[in-house]
């Protein structure tokens, strides 16, 4: 089995990771705090905020809180905010976890969104955000990588922007995290939201968000703590105030030593592994004029290779990979809509490659061969059959 | 041939009713044959595991590849459960000499 569906979820994940899950669910939970399992002298879940703050670069790991993922991070910061009356500036290259928060406020009277327009292969640069600025705009929520073409927004610019103009920004790192460098803390990014299960190598229902300045967002949820237990409100320190409930120990376990993983391994080598393999589907695929490709060789990350058989159905070349190759992609809108049109792939969207650090050349190999064949057969012959076929009933 | 389970498949495709049917062995070009009889068979032999598509106009499309244990069915949005009953119906049917 080839898995390319590495920007749903990444597969497999390192040793170590299902090493220190097994480990933790094979120990007792016998330690009295919240934290429960020890790591070189330190709390795991400590240890967990500071690998995460490393990896964006924060100033404190006291500024990370942990979600179920960059869902629920995201629906924290959106509906944490007081944006009553005000406009937000969003693009058009986000995933539903944003469009889905930013529209609801929209349609309960309080908030207005404008999505700014992306090119063809889902980049928005920056400057185009400008043009969307009105006296009442109050926040830029921007995707800073696409899970659709791999496009990456300039942080940098954008921040600069967004300070410029006082505006809060909020980033979805969920695809960008554990592979493309950020830094919170030179990029004056407010608040930006993660997940584990990606390119952080843990396991599905971990994420977090990271906070500028911490305690202003109102919390989503509030309830036990382990500790505290005296005070009858939310405790108002950091994390507590924001993660009410039993903390989900084998998700912050697993991307504690996924995150881990990304720290030794180096962001440089991971992403460059990636980019590697997409590049090698992009230089053989792109010589077949029936294939259709998204991913564009500048401004994006290339951990994805996105593209369309002109003739077939996006469903049908991933149903076709999957049944007769035993090839692992997905297919569809990939949760994000408004791409769609700037894409001009509505209404079936596209189909999505995405390797990961452990494909091996073979499989790329595999899968490109399998896309000329799906070409051969199901686009050149049947064309030349239906060809043939005009020719004798026009003789 | 049997069909032992069943599963909708998401799929991100809005307006498209698709369902997995599991079968209790793998699927042979006879098997294909039989399905054929249903619509319009188009088999690419060539390929090292064979994919077969079977159109059954206005109705509902039915594919595979041979070697496979499932079969995926795509139903029209507003297809009611009968119709994949019949397609069920169809497949467990002993074949009749």
């Amino acid at each position: 089995m080839i898995y390319f569906n590495n920007t749903a979820t990444s597969y497999p994940k390192p040793e170590i990771v299902t090493e220190a899950v097994k480990a933790y669910l094979n120990r007792p939970p016998l330690h009295s705090s919240r934290t429960g399992i020890e790591h070189d002298g330190d709390d795991i879940i400590n240890t967990c905020r500071k690998n995460i703050a490393k990896i964006l670069n924060a100033q404190s790991p006291e500024q990370i809180v942990f979600t179920s993922g960059s869902t629920e991070a995201l629906n924290l910061v959106i509906r944490g905010l007081d944006f009553s009356g005000g406009h937000i500036i969003s693009t058009s290259i986000e995933h539903n976890s944003v469009i889905r928060p930013l529209k609801t406020l929209e349609s309960e009277g309080l908030i207005s969104v404008d999505f700014v327009p992306c090119d063809k292969y889902g980049y928005v640069k920056a400057n185009w955000i400008v043009e969307a600025i009105r006296p009442d705009t109050k926040a830029i929520v921007v995707n800073h990588c696409s899970n659709v073409t791999g496009s990456i927004i300039d942080l940098d610019e954008l921040s600069k922007i967004a300070k410029n103009n006082d505006l809060i920004l909020i980033v979805d790192a969920s695809q960008s995290a554990g592979l493309v460098p950020i830094d919170v803390d030179s990029w004056n990014i407010d608040y930006l939201a993660f997940t584990g299960h990606k390119n952080l190598f843990g396991l599905p229902g971990i994420g977090g968000l990271y906070m500028k300045k911490t305690l202003e967002l109102k919390p989503l949820k509030t309830g036990g703590t382990g500790i505290k237990s005296e005070i009858l409100l939310q405790p108002k320190s950091m994390p507590l105030y924001y993660e009410a409930g039993t903390p989900n120990m084998p998700g912050i376990v697993s991307l504690e030593a996924g995150s881990r993983f990304v720290i030794e391994t180096g962001l440089e080598k991971i992403a460059s592994h990636k980019a590697s393999m997409v590049k090698y589907m992009i230089d053989e695929l792109s010589q077949f004029e029936e294939i259709v490709i998204y991913t564009s060789l500048e401004n994006n990350s290339l951990s994805n290779f996105c593209f369309n058989i002109e003739g077939l159905v996006p469903e049908e070349v991933n149903y076709i990979l999957e049944s007769s190759y035993d090839i692992h992609v997905r297919s569809g809108l990939h949760c994000a809509p408004l791409l769609l049109d700037y894409l001009e792939v509505k209404p079936w969207g596209t189909v999505r490659a995405s390797p990961s650090y452990f494909t091996q050349e073979w499989e790329i190999e595999k899968f490109i061969n399998a896309i000329k064949e799906i070409v051969q057969i199901f686009v050149r012959n049947k064309k030349r059959h239906e060809n043939e076929s005009y020719k004798l009933q026009t003789n | 041939m049997k069909v032992i389970n069943y599963k909708q498949i998401e799929d991100c495709l809005e307006g498209t009713n698709i369902r997995d049917l599991l079968l209790d062995e793998p699927v042979t070009k006879e098997f294909v044959e039989k399905l054929g009889k249903l619509g319009k068979l188009i088999l690419n032999e060539t390929m090292e595991k064979p994919f077969f598509k079977i159109i059954v106009r206005s109705k509902y499309t039915i594919k595979g590849s041979i070697g496979n244990n499932s079969i995926r069915v795509m139903l029209p949005d507003n297809a009611e459960f009968e119709m994949m009953q019949e397609i069920i119906n169809f497949i467990n049917e002993e074949e009749k000499s």
